[in-house]
């Protein structure tokens, strides 16, 4: 079926919107991003603007302009993964969307009028939405997606189609993006509008243009055939944020880091998912070094847990070179249980908090330093005790009595100063393996009169542990 | 509900100097010490969200029979463990059935960083037990423990070598245990509601 009722997103300075939400003091400095090879001014803040920085204008000239103008290469690539992130915020209002080349979003609203009216609430919401993620956008409608194109490329916001094919009419060739050549053509021959261009009958154009002209023909009168695939969210996360500056401290990555996180929480909040790990990895000019693992005892979501646990983890470090930007990756999810603690009234529930407790605990000690009792069945008491992930206790059957206390590893021990208060216990077991043993186990008093568990090897008495 | 002087009564922080006692309904909330007489001192036992001190002679010795006493009173609660002097027993602590809590062991060489995870569990634990072995305690380190349970129900114990001067600390009770061939004894060098009290059979 023939879709006829597209909304074009023009997002004019995406890369520039996003830079300045990632790092506020760029709202207040001039900026710009440039395209290096042709040493072009592609995108400038309001500042920049005001001093008289043009789109277009050359580097040069923009310099002489402001001296002091902070410029960013221009990536492509950075800007449409900006793009990607912008459309995982929309997609929980839109859907079938797509990614262009020139790092824009064009939306196919015909399966959307169930959901909402008409096209102004739609225009209305997205660009509400849009504002809300800090980024400039325009809204293109036509019944094709190169007719919603053009109208937002040259800001021409309109919501029905017959003022749509009256606005495309009355724009000249010139404010299309036909090839240079083309409207050189064009124009050559007297076609000076696209109302012209459009009455031309296709059979001409092929004829007298490339076949690439004649698929804007064809375009322009809705008949186009869309090459993109539909917009899927990602099911991992991984940004990146580049600094405006080196940084030298940990404290001057936390907001850009924070930023990040919200990012990440968004993301896993879209998709109903937790995760108990992320990535952060510092980007240096020229070292690089393994990633910082933060790691969550249960499962999150939410950026101010995982900015608690990162803090607890780096406040005490310092960066080994100044930083150039940071990436956080965050790959193993997990369902958002209906038992998370922030999907029920009381989130100060103990067992819960017991766990948030473990994770800042093991965030700034170590994963090592927090641990819980646990024992097998082995009878061999260095060998069934075993230190478990925390809170994953685990008792085994017990057949007797044993001391409260165990020493790291048994202390060879003087007899002469010890009384015997109940025993022998023989422990003759372990010939399946290496570490077979025949002890004979008692619980004795030391001189200070403390009741130990002592057993006798090899013709040597040693102390195991202590009783309560 | 309770007014805020009904919650500073039960926590034990109001003196109510007509009498040492605390009423039933306090003691109620009081977790037993394993000493009938330690209790009655103590006003009916550790009140819950209390800082304690437990001046040690030497560790495994008069501080279990405290210790195992406190273990029982708080089933089905979070146990944590900063620091011990050796590695707490699964076995043993089965065989004590203290299997129904929740045993969190907590290790680190550095001081201050152990300062660090007291402070912090303390702050974060709405109940249970919270033991940390030290080898001494600054005063402003206790006074940010004791501020960190204000709004716990928990019981912290400080365990540490006896201290040769006994200087100032907002502990709300210390104790100073040791042993002798005639038995084990405690010391109460500092309680709520009472003077401090020497040489009590343990």
């Amino acid at each position: 079926m023939k879709r006829q009722h597209w909304l074009y997103l023009y997002l004019p300075q995406l890369a520039l919107d996003h830079g300045m939400r990632v790092q506020p003091e760029w709202y207040t400095q001039p900026l710009a991003y440039i395209d290096e090879s042709r040493q072009k001014i592609l995108q400038r803040n309001a500042v920049a603007k005001a001093a008289g920085v043009q789109v277009g204008m050359a580097v040069a000239t923009a310099r002489a302009l402001i001296p002091d103008i902070t410029m960013v290469n221009y990536q492509q690539q950075a800007e449409q993964r900006i793009r990607t992130q912008l459309m995982a915020w929309l997609y929980r209002w839109i859907d079938p969307m797509y990614g262009t080349n020139d790092s824009d979003i064009l939306v196919d609203i015909d399966s959307l009028f169930s959901l909402y009216h008409d096209v102004p609430s739609l225009v209305a919401l997205l660009k509400k939405q849009c504002k809300k993620a800090g980024i400039n956008v325009l809204v293109g409608y036509g019944y094709s997606p190169l007719v919603a194109k053009l109208l937002a490329f040259n800001g021409i916001e309109l919501t029905t189609k017959d003022e749509c094919r009256a606005a495309l009419q009355d724009l000249t060739i010139a404010q299309t993006d036909l090839p240079e050549a083309v409207k050189k053509r064009l124009n050559g021959s007297g076609i000076k509008t696209l109302a012209q261009f459009m009455q031309l009958p296709g059979a001409e154009i092929g004829r007298r243009f490339t076949l690439e002209v004649l698929r804007y023909h064809r375009a322009l009168h809705g008949e186009e055939a869309l090459t993109q695939a539909v917009f899927q969210p990602a099911q991992q996360f991984d940004e990146k944020v580049e600094l405006l500056a080196e940084v030298q401290q940990w404290q001057g990555l936390l907001f850009p880091l924070k930023r990040l996180l919200m990012q990440l929480s968004e993301f896993l909040y879209l998709r109903q998912q937790s995760s108990r790990q992320v990535l952060v990895n510092v980007i240096y000019r020229e070292q690089t070094h393994p990633a910082i693992v933060v790691k969550a005892a249960r499962p999150i979501w939410r950026y101010q847990d995982w900015l608690t646990l990162l803090n607890l983890q780096v406040m005490e470090k310092t960066l080994p070179a100044p930083a150039l930007g940071i990436r956080l990756r965050c790959h193993q999810l997990e369902a958002l249980s209906s038992e998370s603690p922030e999907l029920v009234a009381n989130s100060q529930q103990q067992g819960d908090g017991l766990h948030d407790v473990v994770g800042r605990l093991q965030a700034r000690l170590g994963d090592s330093a927090v641990w819980s009792p646990a024992a097998t069945d082995d009878p061999r008491p260095e060998i069934a005790e075993y230190r478990a992930q925390p809170l994953a206790q685990r008792f085994a059957q017990l057949r007797r009595k044993r001391p409260l206390w165990l020493l790291p590893q048994a202390q060879a021990i003087d007899i002469e100063q010890w009384q015997f208060i109940q025993g022998p216990e023989r422990l003759i077991t372990g010939w399946w393996d290496a570490q077979s043993v025949a002890r004979e186990y008692w619980q004795a008093k030391d001189p200070q009169h403390r009741r130990a568990w002592i057993y006798f090897e090899q013709g040597q008495w040693f102390l195991q542990g202590w009783f309560a | 509900m309770q007014t805020a002087l009904q919650q500073l009564v039960r926590k034990g922080w109001v003196w109510q100097g007509r009498d040492q006692q605390q009423s039933p309904a306090q003691e109620a909330h009081c977790l037993p010490s394993g000493s009938a007489r330690l209790d009655q001192l103590l006003g009916g036992g550790w009140a819950p969200g209390s800082l304690i001190e437990w001046q040690c002679q030497t560790w495994f010795s008069t501080e279990l029979r405290l210790l195992t006493s406190l273990l029982r009173a708080v089933k089905q609660q979070p146990v944590f463990w900063l620091n011990p002097p050796a590695r707490p027993s699964a076995l043993g602590l089965a065989s004590m059935a203290l299997a129904d809590n929740q045993h969190l062991v907590i290790e680190t060489n550095d001081s201050h960083q152990a300062q660090w995870a007291f402070e912090h569990i303390l702050q974060s634990s709405r109940q249970g037990l919270v033991l940390g072995w030290f080898a001494e305690s600054s005063a402003e380190a206790v006074r940010r423990w004791h501020k960190s349970l204000t709004q716990s129900s928990a019981l912290a114990v400080v365990l540490q070598p006896h201290q040769p001067l006994v200087e100032a600390r907002a502990f709300s009770h210390r104790l100073r245990l040791w042993s002798d061939d005639s038995g084990h004894w405690f010391d109460i060098v500092k309680r709520r509601n009472g003077w401090p009290v020497s040489q009590l059979a343990l």
